[in-house]
């Protein structure tokens, strides 16, 4: 239930439209809900590890760009 | 400052070398071209401090939010509530959003973290969903270290909660409150019930509001309730020293009050000798791991361990 002073139809403008592709993986050994993107990158949509620690890492926050091939 | 640039006393005394400072532009006095700080010999900026400010930056660009302190640098937690406060349901990637399933475990970290003491809260939100954010504001109240609000811009709807659920309240000048009823919008099922639901949901609101702020509820609701002051629409906004007056902030301020008052407290808590990590409910026999760091998962003891 929303409590917004922005008025419902802008909130919800384009709520119909196709969700993105998510994938779940292991980033450096957390489990995290990525969108995939070009050259090998990702978007971290949230972090599906139990540690609270996790949540304290700034190159987890949702958003974040991370690499998901391996370096070398 | 009415001093011309350059006019401190210390600068430019002989023997001091002010390439790089002094803000004053792409020249300085010796006519070389203005260069960041670099290492002596190098003439490159340092690696590492460079990757920082792009990853900051990054981050500025992605979430709106700087990098979260690093524990060894900062005893102050800062957590930015900005945007629409997400619930159950995505929101279209047009709103900014507050997610609170990142929210309320960063909370349960810096309630366990040793090197966190106090957590600063930011809020520029225009509401949001009221369960998320109630969850947001409950888990701020709960903390054990203390915590302050800074409300910039706006803290409007389900924004008042989370500003009162601190410890201690700011509000800058400029910044406003909207007041205003909880509504359904959409398809609604029109039975008694709906209503009654509705009114459960207002009490929710109001009562959180009332037991975390100085407002009385009668207050609250006449100000929720009141025609004439938004246009074609019903509730007030508060504006800076309005929402101080009313009770439901403590004070006016900007950021330096608020970390002072921060700072403020954390160093009173320590004088009090509390421990930043009370013993946890008897639950759990506490073991030294979970006593002295942060425990991972799997230091719970197992079958047999610990004693009771």
């Amino acid at each position: 239930m929303m409590w917004t002073i922005i008025p419902p139809e802008v909130v919800w403008e384009g709520v119909e439209e196709r969700p993105k592709d998510l994938m779940e993986l292991s980033w450096q050994g957390v489990q995290v809900l990525v969108e995939p993107m070009q050259f090998g990158q990702g978007r971290i949509v949230k972090i599906l590890s139990t540690d609270p620690r996790d949540f304290l890492r700034p190159e987890l926050a949702p958003g974040s760009v991370v690499d998901l091939l391996p370096n070398e | 400052m009415d001093k011309p640039l350059g006019a401190d006393k210390d600068m430019g005394q002989p023997g001091m070398d002010i390439s790089g400072y002094g803000g004053l532009g792409p020249q300085v006095g010796n006519g070389e071209p203005w260069m960041p700080e670099a290492e002596p010999g190098h003439g490159v900026p340092d690696k590492a401090a460079v990757e920082g400010q792009k990853a900051a930056l990054e981050n500025i660009k992605q979430v709106g939010q700087t990098a979260v302190p690093a524990p060894e640098i900062s005893r102050i937690h800062c957590v930015s509530i900005v945007g629409q406060v997400e619930g159950h349901i995505l929101l279209p990637p047009r709103n900014k959003t507050t997610k609170y399933e990142h929210i309320i475990p960063q909370l349960v970290a810096v309630e366990q973290s040793p090197e966190i003491q106090g957590v600063l809260l930011i809020l520029n939100t225009v509401g949001g969903d009221i369960e998320a954010g109630l969850a947001i504001a409950e888990m701020i109240k709960g903390l054990s270290k203390p915590s302050v609000s800074l409300v910039l811009g706006g803290g409007h709807s389900i924004g008042a909660p989370i500003a009162v659920a601190a410890d201690y309240s700011f509000i800058a000048e400029s910044a406003t409150i909207t007041v205003h009823p909880i509504r359904l919008t959409g398809l609604v099922v029109g039975v008694p019930q709906t209503y009654e639901y509705l009114d459960k949901m207002q009490d929710r609101v109001v009562r959180f509001i009332v037991e975390n702020s100085s407002i009385a509820e009668e207050q609250l609701r006449e100000l929720m309730f009141r025609t004439g002051d938004l246009m074609r629409d019903i509730g007030t906004v508060l504006i800076g020293r309005e929402a101080v007056r009313v009770g439901l902030i403590n004070e006016v301020g900007g950021v330096a009050q608020a970390l002072a008052k921060l700072e403020e407290m954390i160093d009173a808590r320590a004088a009090e000798g509390r421990p930043d990590h009370p013993p946890p409910p008897t639950v759990w026999p506490l073991i030294p791991q979970q006593a002295e760091g942060f425990p991972r998962h799997g230091n719970l003891p197992g079958p047999g361990g610990g004693a009771q």
